[in-house]
């Protein structure tokens, strides 16, 4: 049974989520993978985007900055 | 001679390493991406000289990035790679290893970090490490140069068989079944840095930080800049250089060509420091008198900040308002350079991906980010009619900067690209390794800038002279008498900006004009022409084609505000 699938986006600062799928093309998400951030990754989000500003995500070591737009396709569900 | 590439992600501190592993020091900093151009030295491995090669910081080796296009291009002719991993990160850098250990290539891994993964509860055992691997690993600590010397001896020479071919998941799935065996994790709560770091991005925390950040730093250059002039640079050119030039003055004839160009035109019967306009008078004076003491604070700050991992999380709060301007939040970095000194400003403006953004960002740099050295001369001529006026050329500079971003972003096609930006860990830096980078920038700012201030004075002294001034201000009177209300000779200061903008600001202040007009100018000097050293960067940076936009915008720009604050003022 799986959860309901949400955009990173929709998740609550500081929640911690598991991604899912990164939608998009391929570019998007090979830089995606080489940062680490990539399916079965667990991803805390330490702040929300302000005035459509940038999404703040902590995963493993690293604290990573993602555009907005970025967030609306990378797909995760509750731990 | 043996090729040697320094691979890593970025940010794992590769360039500290490179500088230890050669003895030259270059500029490094806490935020990813600074390695753009490549730097290269030399080593001695085993008695045998070899070239070491910086490259820049990559991920992986999908050439998905300029960078990593670089990075695969170099591995071709590699002789041995030293792979700099970040042992507080470790997943991330045994990512890169993997795609290193599929190159023929002798490869070798520096443990890099190794006493922050100890005081963060990381615990990693480096032989089982090697085993899994299969290639030598050596924990390193860049800034102190532990473990330098054992990775030099232990740099392999022979050929290794590749690693067999894998998909990026095998890859990830290997780094885990490695990471398993070979680290182990102590739990532990947040530290205080880490803590800082997480209020400095929420915008509720962050903003109200930047601004105290900001002010902070602002008020310390302003600080530490004024007590050196004060206490340090006045006293010295008043009681130890005045009696020099007095005792030479004595054996010259004043008023000959000499004289004028070496010592200038006396005022009151002695030589003033800032109007006297001779080479050695005011010339010296200005570059170091004036200019050096804050170009000096102001590097002191921004590179504390830099190391400390600031500028990354003030790129992230400034993402919104650099996206109006077509650009995004990284392209702060370039702008707060620009602050120091305009050439390093637009060089930094290859961190950027396009380049609509290298131009957007070059062209407002260039237009309405005044260097240290123009800054310092704006405080010095219009400070003491208050600073309320000092004020009003900022103020103009940032309307400027936002509206000509605007409609850059507007008339030139494409788009401002997302941010996906790594943000590094807060770090208290060693003073040493800040003390150094201060001393390259000082050092660059005597060799490169110190020179283009002497040339100016000379060179407004020798036109002075030869009264082709006085032919130029007749030509151009009516652009600055009408449209601009300045007086005449204005305009003269104004081209002299061409040669060095600081030279011009002391020519204005030899003027005697009301301070509205020396806001007026001084607005339409800071963003009208680039100093020449600018100029040849911004060829080079975005070619000819490029420069002759901004050159055209720059023009238009200044001469609009000119006459929008003569009209306001």
């Amino acid at each position: 049974m799986s959860e309901k699938r949400l955009a990173l986006t929709e998740v609550a600062a500081g929640e911690t989520v598991r991604v899912c799928a990164i939608e998009g093309g391929h570019g998007i998400h090979d830089r995606l993978q080489a940062l680490g951030i990539r399916a079965g990754v667990s991803v805390t989000k330490v702040s929300d985007s302000f005035a459509h500003g940038p999404i703040v995500i902590r995963h493993g070591q690293t604290q990573t900055a993602l555009g907005r737009g970025i967030c609306q396709k990378i797909l995760v569900e509750a731990v | 001679m043996k090729r040697i590439l320094l691979m890593g992600n970025p940010n794992v501190g590769k360039s500290v390493v490179f500088s230890r592993l050669t003895g030259v020091h270059v500029t490094s900093a806490n935020y990813p991406g600074t390695t753009v151009e490549y730097t290269q030295g030399s080593m001695m491995v085993r008695g045998e000289k070899c070239i070491l090669i910086d490259v820049p910081g990559t991920y992986g080796l999908h050439a998905t990035s300029k960078a990593e296009e670089i990075a695969v291009e170099m591995l071709k002719n590699a002789d041995a790679v030293i792979n700099v991993a970040d042992a507080t990160n470790l997943e991330r850098s045994l990512h890169l290893t993997m795609h290193l250990l599929q190159q023929p290539i002798p490869l070798i891994v520096a443990l890099n970090i190794w006493d922050d993964a100890r005081h963060k509860g990381i615990h990693i055992d480096a032989n089982r490490l090697e085993q899994e691997l299969g290639v030598p690993v050596v924990p390193t600590v860049g800034i102190t140069g532990e473990g330098i010397k054992k990775l030099i001896e232990r740099i392999p020479d022979k050929p290794r068989t590749p690693a067999i071919e894998m998909t990026e998941q095998d890859r990830w799935t290997e780094v885990g079944r490695i990471l398993s065996i070979a680290q182990s994790l102590e739990h532990r709560h947040h530290t205080f840095l880490e803590f800082l770091g997480d209020l400095s991005v929420k915008p509720a925390t962050g903003i109200p930080l930047a601004v105290l950040v900001l002010t902070v730093s602002f008020t310390l250059i302003r600080l530490i800049g004024e007590s050196l002039i004060g206490y340090v640079f006045e006293p010295l050119f008043e009681n130890g250089w005045r009696p020099v030039l007095e005792a030479l003055g004595g054996r010259m004839r004043p008023g000959g060509l000499l004289y004028t160009l070496l010592l200038g035109e006396l005022v009151d019967g002695r030589i003033d420091f800032v109007q006297s306009f001779g080479l050695l008078s005011t010339g010296l004076f200005v570059a170091f008198g004036m200019v050096f003491p804050y170009v000096f604070s102001f590097y002191l700050v921004l590179s504390y900040l830099e190391d400390f991992g600031y500028l990354p999380r003030l790129a992230v709060l400034l993402d919104t308002l650099m996206h109006r301007l077509g650009l995004h939040g990284w392209a702060v970095i370039p702008m707060l350079l620009g602050f120091g000194c305009n050439v390093p400003g637009i060089m930094a403006t290859r961190v950027l991906e396009n380049s609509r953004e290298r131009l957007i960002a070059s062209t407002l740099v260039s237009i309405a980010v005044p260097c240290a050295s123009l800054q310092a001369m704006m405080w010095g001529i219009l400070g003491p009619y208050g600073s309320q006026y000092v004020a009003m050329v900022y103020a103009a500079l940032f309307v400027v900067w936002i509206v000509i971003g605007r409609i850059l972003n507007r008339v030139l096609a494409g788009e401002s690209p997302e941010l996906i930006m790594e943000i590094p860990p807060y770090r208290f830096p060693p003073l040493r390794t800040v003390g150094y980078k201060l001393w390259r920038r000082m050092r660059g700012y005597v060799k490169e800038a110190v020179p283009f201030v002497l040339a100016g004075v000379l060179v407004v002294n020798l036109l002075h002279f030869l009264r082709v001034f006085d032919f130029l201000a007749q030509a151009m009177a009516p652009v600055f008498t009408q449209l601009l209300g300045l007086p005449k000779e204005a305009g003269l200061a104004i081209l002299m900006g061409f040669f060095r903008k600081d030279v011009a600001v002391g020519m204005l202040g030899a003027l005697e004009m009301s301070p509205h007009q020396l806001v007026i100018s001084v607005t339409v000097l800071a963003m009208s022409f680039p100093c020449i050293a600018t100029f040849v960067v911004l060829a080079r940076e975005i070619g000819v084609a490029g420069l002759l936009k901004a050159f055209a915008i720059m023009l238009v720009s200044s001469l609009a505000v000119g006459i929008c604050l003569n009209l306001i003022l």
